[in-house]
């Protein structure tokens, strides 16, 4: 894969690229860390990427990293911690009520019901991204519908 | 459930965001690997607030992100590049003050990237008939909490006089090189144990007052830009194989391949082996993409040799650069230039 594929690849996938680091940093800002130090990363390491039509589940997996690096480096940051909710009201967005209810789920729950809802990854993809058995995976996918569901007929009043 | 029009309920890819996205791909030609930085609208309210709760609520902000005026000597920013630099955690305000029987010490700065550390520290004694003189020194003890120490060298005193008066209190600044470059964050506690009377040639002066002043600094490395360049340039008469050039606002990096290196000491008549430095290859300007040149004063060698089959050397520039925009480094005398893709 060359740089012009490589770009062109990047740019397919960066909807979902972003929509897999909202769901894991939650501001846009560190989003754009993260996506950024993938593509970096991504591209460095090009050569070790086989099969090309493996693309979006082989950066998924690099970006991932990112974002927990990421936060790993935050929380060595004591003001971060501290000041965090100052920088909320400068980014508040609003967002649908079903996206709201999706952040509102545990991480565990939340990025599968992302990769496989709204990403459209297969369960054996959503397993190489998160490193997870097949019935884990399933069995996390199952909790997450019935817990969003319980949210939004709940909290937002949605009949199904 | 899955056939819900689930994308449509999640946000838009945000506009500054793309731009990351764009900039970081197109920073991917030319084998030029960098990050392409972004203003943090969100690190600045952190820094602000974080400051304003050490130093209260008087300060403003363009004072948050000024570096002190002594350790802007060594490093010559302009306002924006000082901000600029706070913002990276490349320079960061220190605000620990220790006494100890008598002696006041302040950690005032400290910058640093991949090949070099300063710290910047301020010494006032309490009985005002000691005058701090340059010739005075502190001894210290420094700890790396478990890790190697970083540095291949370590350059210590008290500022000259040309750059403060004598008083009972007077700068003390820290210079390290580092062995490797590094880009992980680094804690280091610096224990001073006494300040000492000047000494006599090379032996040390005897203390004037022991104490206890030990401060605790985690400073933070900022990746360097990297530059691969492969290519043969005409420098000094002789034919050198630029490999890689590595920039951070404050210091470089250079790799030529050993032939060019050493036909170019023959050339100059040194030995490298025995620590001379190639007059060729310093850096002595940086070009900006505008054309414009601005030139090394006072330009730092801070390590050169053979390493790996190349010649290496870092550098610390005499003006924090602008590494966004430069074009080309200007070697030697004649200002020979390496251009950068």
């Amino acid at each position: 894969m060359n740089k012009e594929q490589f770009t062109t690849e990047v740019l397919k996938a960066e909807k979902s690229l972003y929509h897999i680091a909202k769901s894991i940093l939650g501001n846009d800002e560190d989003c754009a860390d993260a996506m950024q130090n993938a593509i970096l990363h991504a591209f460095e390491k090009l050569h070790t990427l086989q099969n090309s039509k493996y693309f979006k589940t082989w950066i998924t997996r690099i970006l991932m990293n990112e974002c927990y690096q990421l936060i790993r480096s935050k929380k060595e940051q004591i003001p971060y911690e501290d000041y965090f909710e100052m920088q909320a009201p400068a980014e508040q967005e609003s967002y649908s009520e079903v996206f709201d209810a999706v952040m509102e789920l545990e991480a565990n729950y939340r990025i599968p019901l992302i990769l496989f809802y709204v990403e459209g990854f297969s369960i054996k993809e959503i397993c190489q991204i998160l490193k997870l058995s097949q019935s884990t995976a399933k069995t996390r996918l199952c909790r997450s519908r019935k817990l969003l569901k319980e949210k939004l007929t709940g909290v937002y009043g949605y009949e199904k | 459930m899955k056939n819900k029009k689930w994308s449509s309920e999640f946000p838009e890819v945000p506009e500054f965001v793309h731009q990351t996205v764009l900039d970081t791909l197109d920073g991917l030609d030319c084998g030029k690997v960098r990050k392409v930085k972004q203003m943090k609208k969100r690190t600045v309210i952190i820094l602000a607030a974080a400051m304003i709760a050490i130093l209260g609520t008087t300060v403003s902000a363009s004072e948050i992100f000024k570096w002190n005026e002594k350790a802007n000597e060594v490093f010559e920013a302009d306002e924006e590049q000082q901000k600029e630099l706070v913002m990276e955690q490349v320079a960061q305000e220190e605000y620990q003050t220790i006494t100890d029987a008598g002696l006041t010490i302040r950690a005032v700065q400290t910058i640093q990237d991949v090949n070099c550390f300063y710290g910047l520290f301020e010494i006032t004694a309490e009985d005002d008939s000691i005058q701090i003189e340059p010739g005075n020194d502190m001894d210290l003890l420094m700890d790396y909490h478990g890790k190697d120490n970083p540095f291949s060298m370590l350059g210590r005193g008290f500022v000259e006089e040309s750059r403060q008066e004598i008083t009972n209190s007077r700068y003390y600044e820290i210079y390290g090189t580092k062995a490797d470059a590094g880009t992980e964050d680094l804690d280091v506690t610096i224990h001073f144990t006494s300040l000492n009377a000047p000494g006599e040639k090379a032996i040390e002066g005897d203390a004037v007052i022991t104490g206890d002043w030990e401060f605790s600094l985690k400073l933070h490395a900022v990746e360097a830009v990297r530059y691969e360049i492969n290519k043969e340039y005409q420098i000094g008469g002789c034919t050198v194989m630029v490999k890689e050039v590595e920039l951070t606002p404050i210091s470089m990096r250079l790799v030529c391949d050993e032939a060019g290196a050493r036909e170019l000491e023959k050339m100059e008549g040194v030995n490298i082996d025995q620590a001379d430095s190639l007059r060729s290859l310093f850096i002595n300007g940086v070009k900006y993409k505008d054309g414009s040149v601005v030139e090394e004063e006072g330009y730092q060698e801070l390590s050169a040799g053979f390493r790996n089959g190349n010649y290496e050397k870092t550098a610390r520039f005499s003006h924090v650069i602008d590494v966004e925009n430069v074009s080309a480094l200007l070697t030697g005398d004649n200002m020979e230039e390496i251009i950068l893709p």
